[in-house]
């Protein structure tokens, strides 16, 4: 099952895919176009958690320069980074180089703590897409990537879909692309990440409680270009669906 | 020390964002180091982490070591929040920066955050400041107005005695100025807290230690340290 929220007619709700079509909660159809979509997640009373990954696939460590790290490279982000799909990102008038990073969001959906890798996937709820941009103007070498690269409003597209775990067979064999203005500028497969969904799961369980509703990005693989006002990227798993967003120029 | 006048308490804390190289001891106990690798220069943009949701511990809870004979930094921060009585809807879409700071939308107290020591800040692992447990939050928070934090003394206390001091005088931005600045590009959401620095020299505590945080004969925060890792 594909899961989404949507505010239609002014109302915010959950709904679901069907043929094409959008199944609202009320039991209504509506078409995909008549929605304003939101980050497929359902609320949480406090804060969600979003661990990010940095460097994750080997070709990507290599592009970036780096030696393939022997601990999972985290960082967090706040929840107000996130928009849902088809919404349009801020870049700031004077940077000269912003771009998409692709990749698999897992989503928890138990209460983990000191879980080994073999139990890992039983606390995934599902999948979904997130594009983590990056604006490499302000990266400065002090608690890298810093939130003025990664933290900023609307820098984080996640959506469309919310696929139940139970639907995605192996989370660790899935083609990712991404395009700008239709054409393809980064393709991987989550098979080569460093460290994967179980050790990562383990990894993080072992020091910090994981809730519901907590995200992990699990990084992107090489092929990372600069995306200037008016590019529209769409960054597709497969499996997992195509989330598409566009670049507008900050005010 | 006596308990603060106390307004309504904040409904849920949410994201709560952390400043580094904001008391101006930090940089200066790095001296030429921030201008050598891995830094290369001072930073430009404030430094900023996160504490996570799993780290928030209320008052008088214990934090519970990562390993019997750990130490921790207990680092105590003035915290800013954001709209604390403000009802949190769930997710909204497309956050805006604000661009104005109304002293009046924010309140103020003292958080206790707790880290495992580490010398490098080019890229410190997560484990070493997002265990359980180890971000004491307030018992009440305080109106903030534009004469609030000039030139507070902050204190630690470790088991009934004064640990450690400092001034707010002595960040390199008012709270005003890095609350500005961090709103460049960060977006708040009702809850969210933003942390202040504090000088590196904050004590370590340890086993059975009671750590408290003070301001003008007020208690803000109460942790009691735990031995061992619990399952």
């Amino acid at each position: 099952m594909k899961h989404a929220r949507v505010i239609y007619q002014g109302r915010e709700c959950a709904a679901q895919e069907s043929d094409c079509m959008l199944v609202l909660q009320d039991g209504q159809r509506v078409s995909r176009d008549a929605v304003r979509w939101l980050p497929p997640l359902a609320p949480v009373s406090q804060a969600r958690t979003i661990l990010c990954l940095g460097l994750n696939y080997a070709d990507h460590a290599k592009e970036l320069a780096f030696k393939p790290p022997d601990e999972p490279l985290a960082f967090l982000k706040g929840q107000s980074s996130l928009i849902g799909h088809r919404e349009q990102t801020h870049r700031p008038p004077d940077v000269k180089f912003m771009h998409y990073e692709c990749e698999l969001a897992v989503v928890i959906g138990r209460t983990a703590k000191n879980v080994k890798q073999g139990d890992a996937y039983d606390f995934v709820q599902g999948y979904t897409v997130a594009n983590d941009y990056a604006i490499r103007d302000y990266l400065e070498n002090w608690y890298r990537p810093n939130l003025k690269v990664k933290g900023r409003p609307t820098c984080t597209p996640l959506g469309p879909w919310l696929v139940d775990a139970k639907d995605i067979a192996d989370p660790m064999k899935l083609n990712l692309q991404t395009t700008v203005n239709g054409s393809i500028t980064q393709r991987g497969n989550t098979k080569d990440m460093i460290f994967g969904i179980p050790a990562l799961i383990e990894y993080f369980s072992n020091f910090m409680t994981l809730r519901p509703g907590d995200l992990i990005l699990t990084g992107t693989p090489d092929g990372v270009v600069d995306c200037p006002p008016g590019s529209v990227i769409e960054c597709s798993i497969e499996g997992i669906g195509t989330l598409q967003n566009s670049i507008q120029t900050a005010s | 020390m006596s308990s603060p006048s106390k307004l309504p308490v904040p409904s849920t804390v949410q994201t709560v964002y952390g400043s580094t190289m904001h008391h101006r001891a930090e940089l200066a106990a790095l001296g030429k180091q921030a201008h050598a690798s891995p830094y290369n220069a001072p930073p430009k943009a404030p430094v900023l982490y996160i504490k996570p949701a799993n780290t928030f511990s209320a008052f008088s809870a214990a934090l519970h070591l990562p390993a019997p004979h750990a130490q921790m930094h207990a680092r105590v921060c003035v915290g800013l929040i954001y709209k604390p009585n403000r009802q949190v809807a769930g997710i909204n879409t497309a956050q805006s920066a604000i661009k104005k700071i109304v002293n009046a939308e924010w309140q103020f107290a003292l958080l206790c955050d707790f880290s495992l020591t580490h010398s490098s800040f080019y890229r410190p692992p997560l484990r070493f400041n997002a265990l359980d447990g180890s971000l004491a939050l307030p018992q009440s928070w305080l109106v903030w107005s534009q004469n609030s934090l000039q030139n507070e003394m902050i204190e630690t206390w470790v088991n009934g005695k004064l640990a450690h001091s400092y001034q707010t005088a002595d960040w390199l931005l008012s709270a005003q100025a890095q609350l500005e600045a961090v709103s460049e590009f960060i977006a708040w959401e009702a809850g969210d807290v933003l942390m202040l620095g504090c000088p590196p020299d904050a004590p370590l505590v340890k086993a059975g230690d009671l750590v408290e945080a003070g301001m003008g004969g007020q208690v803000f925060t109460r942790t009691l340290i735990a031995s061992g890792k619990v399952a």
